[in-house]
């Protein structure tokens, strides 16, 4: 074996490390943004995770039309083929009502907030190895996008830019716990930071911590960003209250929060590229 | 009559990249292969499976740039599995030629060995050493599944692998 590491390919296999290792540090430097190699893979692959999730979806859609099918034939033969048509037409129909819709929610979006800059982007990838419901979208910097750029839907916030490629993005969801949101109780006032915790994740779950000792804050409510930091716009919804606890140390409460937006099955998103005060400091 | 083997061996290696391309693809496309909430990770035991037939050299690089699509597709650093695959990948090769021998058993664990590794990996340097609250259950209900789940295509990727490099090497004339 001492042959090898006297060979050329010893040699050359050490260049690919020194090379990678260069390319480690250059992104732990530049943080989100993504080093070239990443960019020129991202660039290959980026359209062809389109095209897979764009399959997987209708091969979900097909397999769902077929099971309504199969039901519908055991109770009348003659008309399953006319259900057939009809069923195709009223999923397209209920696929374009809530686009419609979504579309409606973002515009009442933009006029609540008219400062906001959106990017309409799509879900192409979601990593094996994530915990947090991470996924990767198909717009990057090309469209503008920027690290720390808030992404959400119409229901509510869902995450924020971590890394940012040509043709695509990664965001982190709010179930991750690297993440910490300024926020408010809607009802009460009172302020606290989102967080994910491992515990809650697996149930598509959050909380809001910090809450005072006295906090009215109760299953129900509703939670929005305070804007406080700068990195989140002020009032998107984060979700609702399902559970008040308090902190084990017994100065402050903590709550569990579900969150407005189906973060575990998104497939579509809005980037929001600027807003007013964006990465300032604001007073909650 | 000529010496084709470069010519051929360039076709295989394009090909195992192109194949390791498609399963980033299929890897990282949304719930497909998902068992609850659990995605098994495919390049990582077809890398260690290539490295076993192919031996260190092009092990190792192709171990490499499977690592560059990992980290492509998750959440650590650039870097962190491409440098990681390619070491262990270079390492099962040398393993193969002098230590181990070369079947299904030995890649399963082989296979088992480098995924626990990486994910034990990614769990200290993401969760472990930052104390999160309750950061062991992750081990348990999220990196341990998500190994098992990537073995079972262990068998799969060994026969694969196999057949191919018989194949290319059929076609070998010299």
């Amino acid at each position: 074996m001492g042959d090898f590491f006297k060979s050329t390919h010893f040699k050359i296999l050490m260049g690919v490390l020194i090379v990678l290792f260069a390319f480690m540090l250059r992104a732990s430097y530049t943080g989100g943004i993504a080093p070239m190699a990443s960019q020129v893979l991202g660039f290959i692959t980026t359209p062809l995770q389109q095209v897979s999730a764009g399959i997987s979806d209708s091969l979900t859609s097909v397999f769902r039309k077929y099971l309504q099918a199969d039901q519908i034939s055991e109770e009348n033969e003659q008309l399953k083929e006319k259900i057939r048509i009809l069923n195709q037409q009223l999923v397209d129909y209920e696929k374009y009502k809530q686009e419609n819709e979504q579309l409606r929610e973002y515009l009442e979006i933009k006029d609540e907030h008219p400062d906001f800059e959106f990017e309409y982007a799509s879900v192409i990838g979601r990593d094996s190895t994530d915990r947090f419901y991470s996924f990767t979208i198909d717009k990057g910097s090309l469209a503008g996008i920027e690290v720390r750029d808030p992404v959400i839907t119409a229901d509510g916030l869902v995450g924020i830019v971590n890394e940012v490629g040509l043709t695509y993005s990664k965001v982190l969801t709010i179930l991750d716990v690297a993440l910490e949101i300024g926020a408010y109780d809607v009802r009460t006032r009172d302020i606290g930071i989102v967080t994910g915790k491992i515990g809650l994740s697996g149930e598509g779950q959050c909380q809001l911590s910090m809450l005072p000792k006295d906090s009215g804050a109760a299953p129900g409510d509703l939670v929005y960003t305070s804007g406080f930091g700068g990195l989140y716009p002020r009032d998107i919804a984060i979700g609702e209250i399902v559970e008040i606890q308090t902190e084990s140390h017994g100065m402050s409460q903590y709550a569990v929060i579900a969150p407005a937006a189906d973060i575990r099955n998104v497939k579509d998103v809005q980037v929001i590229k600027n807003f007013q005060g964006q990465g300032e400091q604001v007073a909650p | 009559m000529k010496n084709n083997r470069r010519f051929i061996e360039t076709i295989k290696y394009c090909c195992y990249a192109l194949f390791l391309t498609g399963l980033y693809v299929i890897q990282t496309t949304p719930h497909f292969l998902e068992i609850s909430g659990v995605k098994p990770g495919l390049i990582v035991p077809a890398v260690i499976c290539i490295a076993m037939y192919e031996g260190e050299f092009a092990g190792g690089l192709l171990g490499a740039y499977g690592g560059m699509l990992c980290d492509l597709g998750s959440y650590t650093i650039f870097g962190f599995h491409a440098i990681l695959l390619l070491i262990l990948a270079t390492a099962t090769g040398l393993g193969i030629i002098y230590f181990i021998k070369n079947n299904r058993l030995n890649a399963i664990f082989l296979c088992g060995g480098a995924l626990a590794l990486l994910n034990f990996l990614n769990y200290f340097f993401y969760f472990g050493i930052w104390d999160y609250e309750n950061a062991w259950m992750l081990l348990v209900t999220s990196y341990l599944p998500a190994v098992l789940c990537s073995i079972l295509f262990v068998p799969l990727f060994y026969w694969l692998f196999g057949w191919s490099n018989q194949y290319f090497e059929s076609k070998v004339k010299e």
